[in-house]
């Protein structure tokens, strides 16, 4: 019932006031609880039912909230996917999720016609402005423990899975989030991040206090930089590459900052050099938000003006510490065998709370392998020190963090595996100033056929949505690989930083 | 495909991870249509503000879509 009752909580409480605005229009509590029950009417009246699933393949506007509203207040799945994400992958995440029908923008829906089941809506058109103004019923209330969103995440098997979030996570993560971090019906926050990722439900939790959420269409840092003045922004929540950019904007030292109160930095760790001149330069507090999709949202927070925590100083070189565990998320270190280690000892990073979601769609076997005894698994290696704090070592599994955004090398993998000239195919994580990571894909070519790079390149863009595209494809001899035949990665890592250090 | 080596053109190679890909975009191609990842466009405009030592305004910011509209840009701050 969460998401429904924000929304008419809101509207009654203060109706006049806004809610949510995008480059296109603003819309205040009222309007956006009345909208939203037209939409959920009209669903109804297609016959949606409670429990079916809704896929909305969108950029970032407006609508994208307005229909995650509209669909849960019916007590059905919002399912927004990457409208990046290349036809074929919306057709296998549509096989796996089984939607009754998709909202898409006009471009989207055009190269998705007929290869999607169901119904199909153009975000914005007219027949969806039919839908938002149209008669009004109300609905019985969902339960907490009801999917109220499902995220569609990378994978280490190179398939996307379908994260099943209820809305008790969502309440989850309000509360942590409101407790630790003071929002506020005051608060104006610009969120540029895209609404198909995990982090929304930050964006969630800033409606559930009461404030006003500004979705922003597409980053640049140039139109970030007037919307905080502008609008008179107080929060917002960056990836760690889109604040190295801000803070490269030529327009950033003439730009009045002073209205915001924090900057929310998250989806992968932060430089220290990129912190300590978003520190000297930006006129608020940063805070670290540490969090995985399947953990509902955040897990563990750091505000920039918290004392400097106990630290590891048995470790040399540690990393910056990600934060201490958001208020009901419960966090572990344990080792192989499922024990709780003492601080200072680096194992898997665990967690449990309502915010952990309630399984993988239509998944059983990764979900039991995920959730153990009721503590998520997160495939973070790392530790907590004396006083709290989480440390991020490695990575359980080979994920590459790209700006904010997963990638799992088997997804590049299956891809070139297919492609004519390729006889072995590994890929990693390159260091990179501005995405932290990037893939890059190591290929053994075929002795007859030596295929060029910009071809495999292609091949990618044709089936991977971009950020997934490698960087840059080497063709070598011959994949280091165990006895057991697995990829030795980090030699590849090792050989990748040799040539870097040489160049 | 070869298309001419305009400064939009060249500018766009320069930023890209894989730099030809900015060979097979036709001149008035939206760039992310064809490929080319967001991101690369933010390095992009930042560039074009390092180069010229100006912010860029939204109606710049809205022209960076396509080559042709990277020129434009360019050969107007050449301009003024």
């Amino acid at each position: 019932m969460w998401i429904p009752h924000v929304v008419q909580r809101n509207a009654m409480i203060r109706p006049d006031a806004l809610a949510l605005r995008d480059a296109a229009r603003e819309l205040t509590w009222q309007q956006l609880n009345a909208r939203t029950d037209a939409i959920a009417t009209a669903l109804a009246a297609q016959g949606v039912v409670h429990g079916d699933r809704i896929m909305v393949v969108s950029g970032n506007r407006s609508e994208v909230l307005e229909l995650c509203i509209a669909i849960t207040k019916l007590g059905a799945v919002f399912c927004p996917m990457n409208p990046n994400n290349p036809v074929p992958e919306l057709e296998y995440i549509a096989s796996n999720i089984r939607p009754v029908g998709v909202f898409a923008e006009r471009g989207l829906l055009d190269a998705l016609a007929g290869r999607l089941p169901g119904w199909s809506v153009a975000v914005g058109e007219a027949r969806y402005e039919e839908m938002a103004q149209g008669e009004r019923r109300s609905h019985p209330l969902p339960a907490q423990g009801d999917a109220a969103v499902i995220f569609s995440t990378s994978a280490t098997t190179g398939r996307s899975k379908a994260v099943v979030v209820a809305h008790r996570s969502l309440m989850a993560c309000y509360v942590g989030m409101a407790a630790e971090t003071a929002l506020s019906r005051d608060d104006v926050m610009l969120n540029p991040c895209p609404l198909f990722h995990g982090s929304m439900v930050i964006g969630l939790a800033l409606l559930a206090a009461g404030g006003q959420l500004v979705i922003e269409r597409d980053f640049t840092p140039q139109r970030f930089l007037s919307d905080v003045a502008r609008l008179r922004a107080t929060r917002a929540f960056l990836t760690p590459s889109m604040i190295r950019f801000v803070l490269q904007a030529k327009s950033f030292d003439t730009t009045d900052l002073s209205s915001l109160r924090e900057v929310m930095h998250g989806g992968g760790p932060i430089s220290a050099d990129v912190l300590r001149e978003g520190l000297a330069r930006f006129p608020c507090r940063f805070r670290s938000v540490y969090g995985i999709t399947e953990g509902g949202g955040p897990i563990a927070l750091r505000a920039s003006d918290e004392p400097e925590p106990a630290g590891l100083p048995h470790l040399k070189d540690p990393p910056l510490a990600a934060g201490r565990m958001m208020p009901g998320a419960h966090i572990v270190v344990l080792d192989d065998d499922g024990k709780i280690l003492p601080s200072g000892q680096i194992g898997e990073i665990c967690v449990r709370g309502d915010g952990v979601m309630e399984e993988y769609w239509d998944n059983s076997e990764a979900t039991q392998r995920s959730v153990v005894d009721g503590w998520l698994h997160t495939g973070d290696l790392g530790c907590l020190d004396a006083s709290g704090y989480v440390y991020l070592i490695d990575r359980k599994n080979d994920l590459i963090i790209r700006g904010g955004q997963n990638v799992y090398p088997a997804e590049i993998e299956r891809v070139l595996r297919k492609q004519p000239g390729v006889s072995d195919v590994a890929a990693v994580g390159m260091a990179s100033r501005d995405w932290g990571e990037v893939p890059v894909a190591f290929v053994v070519p075929d002795a007859a056929q030596r295929p060029s790079e910009l071809a495999l390149v292609s091949s990618c863009s044709a089936e991977l949505a971009s950020y997934k595209r490698p960087v840059a494809v080497y063709l070598i001899e011959e994949i280091p690989r165990n006895a057991a035949g697995k990829v030795l990665r980090r030699v590849l890592r090792e050989r990748l930083a040799a040539s870097t250090t040489a160049s | 495909m070869t298309n001419k080596l305009t400064p939009g053109r060249v500018l766009l190679m320069e930023v890209l991870d894989v730099p030809q890909l900015a060979d097979t975009i036709a001149d008035d191609a939206d760039l992310i249509l064809a490929g080319i990842n967001s991101g690369d466009l933010i390095r992009l405009g930042l560039r074009i503000e390092e180069q010229t030592d100006l912010p860029l305004t939204d109606d710049e910011l809205i022209e960076l879509q396509t080559v042709n509209g990277i020129d434009n840009v360019l050969a107007n701050r050449t301009r003024e």
